[in-house]
């Protein structure tokens, strides 16, 4: 009785206490002991404040002994072991931010111009490492034993080799467990591209007089970047350029400058007088601007490995000498759900039981404990301040949602109508870039339809080990020819250009044909259609040569013109070699090409007929980049030397393409070739798969779709909510159909033989499995395979 | 007897509480017009509210510039800004005057205080659809404190703060933005922010 009216009593005190929010001190003795008797909440947005203002220590002991003697409870402290694990799993989460976020930074360059630099230092610093190079040289046990075991380490490698693989893929391919979240946009736009057009707003918001503001030597004596843009001098001057600042991030290279006064002043100095766009981009992409880059990038990644190693590594960590910092720690050690909130005091269960877990790692250290708030601050310390407070998973969502997704919704949120020419809005600059890229003669058309080759090698020899791969973005990518088959080959790709640096100064030959505009509007429509036009750029190849031209209807069937492969790979080979010999590897004249054709095909004892003849001098003169069905990737990069820079790496064919895989290591660059194999098979109106013999069959890509087993739901629900859904299946399927390969579908007790045609239309065979069941899913099959490509 | 000692306990409590009461009505009416009348004066003199120290509020708001002499409850630089931009004395106003000269301040300036970056996914939207945008909770909190006009329709995308949370609530369901937008909508929500087609 006397125990249900002191509940009674207090909580109606404690209720009027709470609701008095006028300043006025209207505590009476029994409010005071109301308030004294009570249990406190100690997970408030004051005490938060309080203590990232320097009196954690202070406030956590008065917290936990107060809640103590209150509540009647004894706080425990952690074990020494679980007070080991927090701190170990916490620093290496921060470790794991900053890694992310410099690898993101190099991938990102990909979108940019060349600089000539090879980022080989930030290649080494950055790579996720692995438990090995943590223990090395660690003298605690406990540490090695940590790293040993740890997911969050092997979750690393494997998000990275994911990332990677998604960033090389040339399909818009969700591969699953990345390093970054992606929420899907409202309308689709090739990240790529995205990247492209938030770094080139950038550099155009970089106006000659801000530039000659920056060289100025005062501002190297302020505190912070933000000094400079709300100092007076500069407002008056310029005004309000918050948008530049918030902008800046997005780009990889500025955003590195943008670190601090001084970098700003030293980068800005070495432009000249009143500099343009144009000379702004010539230094920013030159090689020493790359090369610090890389320097910094690597910089960082070191230094956060190694604050991480002396910590977990250290004596104090061995023997649980860790101070955990719980209010200073609040975002990373607890979830999302759990808030600070306003009540004064822990009148729920739940708010009881969260103060109890919080005030848990609250103890009294020695002076020489490690500190997590110490040792987080110096592994993340060039992160941005808003993702240091972030804990890893709200990083990996807001990172993505920030600098990738809030353009994307940005261009898909407006059209022609809400942007005419000119338009100064932000997301209408965004908008009109965005429709720039598909005009073959701007720069970012260029950019965006060529591949910058020094990226792609670090991105393609960061991959690693294909092991750490999810199963379907492994297969994904041997299909577009990124990774070597099992048995060691690879699948043939096309050409794309790659930017060497000064590639912008040249003007290609294949640059001067006709201009193809593809019209984007309205927006969601325009989503659409890049999308389409994008699979056609970049990801078969089937009807395009890199400038976006049409090609698959001039391409003949070369199997027309030869007894067999043989013949054809003997009659490149000898192009190749005549080509080789010749000053820059091209003949001097569209005839002297078709020369060289006529007489290469000699030795067959036939004579050359005009359509193969004119098809190879096209080749020669670089006015395709037509696919090679033998993949004898030396004659396409010979073709290439007269529309576009040269691959670095020759390609022997005497290698099997596992050992050039290995040889070239970061010397080649795969990303954005096109499929050649299908693309020349499509050209010729079939595809090298479509012609084999059971024997081939059995090589062919095989496809498991698995739906499951729900009476409730039928066969064409399911497969419309496998298409919605988009998982790796259907993505992997999605290739495969848009690329016209061949392959087995595995579906149920059927396996059907999914094969394209003379007219590359899908054919649906079945290939074992029973008739019955087979003709029941064929028709929903069918249906389905035209959603896909129809994606 | 312990009956009785807590019978007496309970009675003065609620006649504290009752007293609490009033004596909070009296001190708020009179405090307020001492506010308006300090307020007049400021706003006699032309420079308040002071749109220059809203100069820039974007860029305290995206990277959480610290205050090197914090103001108030908060360590942000844009906390320090809102109250010189409202004239707000922080050391001798109440609560209650600081809210009413941050709504004048709001009410007046709301068309300008608007952001534009590569990273916010609307063209001139206001402060605190930037502020969800970069996900910065002590912001938000604090216009929710302050009960300012929540409800301001952007022209660029034709939306209300909540509407704002409410789409990018839906378009993250899953992750953790998710979670902190179902945060951001409720805190919004119980301050009386209202979907555009509730107004």
């Amino acid at each position: 009785m006397i125990k249900i009216l002191l509940i009674v009593f207090l909580s109606f005190s404690l209720w009027a206490s709470e609701e008095e929010d006028c300043e006025t001190d209207v505590s009476t003795p029994a409010i005071k002991m109301a308030e004294e008797l009570a249990v406190p909440n100690c997970i408030t947005k004051n005490n938060l404040y309080k203590a990232k203002s320097g009196s954690s220590e202070e406030l956590c002991q008065n917290c936990k002994s107060k809640f103590e003697k209150n509540s009647n409870k004894s706080i425990p402290s952690f074990s020494k072991t679980k007070k080991q694990e927090t701190f170990f799993n916490s620093a290496l989460e921060e470790y794991k931010k900053l890694v992310t976020n410099n690898l993101i930074s190099t991938a990102r360059l990909r979108a940019l111009m060349p600089t000539g630099a090879k980022y080989e230092n930030s290649l080494k610093s950055c790579q996720p490492k692995t438990s090995e190079d943590f223990i090395k040289g660690c003298h605690s046990e406990t540490a090695k034993k940590l790293f040993k075991n740890s997911t969050l380490l092997q979750s690393l490698q494997r998000e990275t080799s994911n990332e990677l693989a998604k960033i090389l893929s040339k399909d818009d391919y969700q591969a699953p467990s990345t390093l970054l979240n992606r929420s899907k946009a409202s309308c689709f736009v090739p990240e790529k591209d995205i990247l492209l057009i938030a770094s080139s707003n950038v550099e155009e918001a970089l106006t000659p007089d801000l530039i000659e503001y920056f060289k100025s030597p005062a501002i190297e004596k302020l505190g912070s970047v933000e000094e400079i843009f709300s100092s007076d001098d500069f407002i008056s001057k310029f005004g309000d350029k918050s948008e530049l600042r918030e902008s800046v991030v997005s780009h990889p290279l500025l955003a590195e400058y943008f670190k601090s006064p001084k970098s700003i002043a030293t980068f800005f100095k070495t432009l000249p007088q009143n500099a343009s766009t144009a000379d702004l981009r010539k230094t920013l992409y030159s090689k020493n601007s790359g090369e610090l880059f890389d320097k910094s990038l690597a910089e960082s990644c070191e230094k956060s490995f190694r604050a991480l190693q002396e910590n977990i590594c250290s004596k104090e960590f061995e023997s649980g000498d860790l101070t955990i910092d719980p209010f200073n720690n609040y975002n990373k050690l607890f979830s999302e759900d759990l808030k600070p909130s306003k009540d004064k005091f822990a009148t729920s269960e739940d708010l009881l039981q969260k103060n109890f877990e919080l005030l848990g790692l609250c103890e009294s250290s020695s002076i020489s404990s490690r500190n997590l708030t110490t040792c987080n601050e110096v592994i993340s310390n060039f992160l941005p301040q808003r993702y240091k407070e972030q804990n890893i998973n709200s990083f990996k969502d807001d990172k993505f949602a920030t600098e990738i997704g809030s353009i994307n919704e940005s261009i898909c949120s407006v059209d022609d109508n809400k942007c005419p020419a000119g338009s100064k809005d932000i997301s209408c600059k965004a908008f009109l870039k965005y429709k720039e890229l598909k005009n073959i003669d701007s720069l970012e058309s260029k950019l965006a339809n060529s591949s910058n080759k020094e990226v792609n090698d670090l991105l393609r020899s960061m991959i690693g080990d294909p092991k750490n791969l999810d199963p379907k973005t492994k297969e994904i990518l041997v299909l577009q020819g990124i990774l070597p088959k099992d048995d060691g080959t690879l699948v043939a790709q096309a050409e794309i250009p790659e930017r060497q640096p000064g590639y912008f100064n040249q003007a290609p030959a294949s640059q001067t044909q006709a201009k193809v505009t593809t019209p984007i509007q309205p927006a969601a429509a325009s989503a659409r259609t890049a999308s389409s036009s994008r699979s056609q750029q970049s990801a078969s190849s089937d009807s395009s040569n890199w400038t976006g031209q049409p090609t698959t209807s001039s391409i003949p069937d070369l199997s027309d013109y030869y007894k067999n492969q043989k013949e054809m790979d003997d009659i490149e080979s000898e192009i190749m070699r005549r080509l080789s010999s010749m000053p820059e590897q091209k003949p001097a004249s569209k005839a002297a090409a078709k020369k060289i054709a006529r007489d290469a095909y000699a030795k067959t004892g036939r004579s050359m007929p005009t359509a193969l003849e004119d098809y190879y001098a096209n080749r020669m003169m670089g006015q395709y980049n037509a696919p090679s069905v033998s993949g004898s990737s030396d004659f396409e990069d010979a073709a290439n030397t007269g529309s576009g820079p040269r691959r670095e790496a020759s390609v022997s064919n005497t290698d099997s393409a596992a050992e050039k895989w290995k040889k070239d290591g970061m010397n080649r660059a795969l990303a954005d070739m096109h499929g050649a194999k299908q693309a020349a098979a499509a050209g010729a109106g079939r595809n090298p798969a479509s012609t084999n013999d059971d024997a081939n069959a059995k090589a062919l890509t095989t496809v498991a779709l698995n739906i499951a087993e729900d009476p409730k739901v039928t066969l064409s629900q399911s497969l419309a909510e496998k298409i919605n859904k988009n998982d790796p299946e259907t993505q992997l399927l999605q290739v495969l159909v848009k690329n016209k390969s061949n392959f087995i579908l595995q579906m149920k007790s059927v396996n059907f033989k999914v094969i394209f045609d003379d007219q590359k239309k899908l054919r649906l065979l079945v290939d074992s499995g029973d008739p019955k069941e087979a003709e029941r899913l064929r028709p929903q099959l069918e249906l389905f395979f035209k959603r896909l490509s129809a994606l | 007897m312990k009956f009785w000692a807590l019978t007496f306990l309970l009675l003065s409590s609620q006649l504290a509480f009752s007293q609490a009461e009033e004596d909070c009505e009296e001190d708020g009416s009179s405090k307020l017009v001492a506010a308006v009348m300090k307020q007049s004066k400021a706003e006699e003199s032309g420079n308040c509210p002071d749109k220059k120290k809203l100069m820039n509020m974007c860029m305290f708001i995206g990277s959480r510039t610290k205050d090197p002499k914090p103001v108030g409850a908060s360590e942000y630089m844009y906390y320090r800004r809102i109250m010189e931009a409202s004239c707000v004395d922080s050391k001798n106003d109440s609560e209650a005057e600081t809210q009413n000269k941050i709504k004048k301040m709001w009410n007046k300036l709301e068309n300008e205080m608007v952001c534009n970056s590569t990273i916010f996914d609307i063209s001139n939207g206001n402060y605190i659809k930037y502020a969800v945008n970069t996900k910065f909770d002590e912001f938000i909190e604090n216009v929710t404190e302050w009960k300012v006009n929540l409800n301001k329709v952007d022209a660029s995308d034709g939306r209300t703060v909540l509407d704002y949370v409410k789409f990018h609530m839906e378009k993250n369901k899953g992750n953790t933005i998710e979670k902190k937008m179902k945060y951001y909508y409720d805190l919004l929500r119980e301050a009386g922010a209202k979907h555009k087609s509730e107004l």
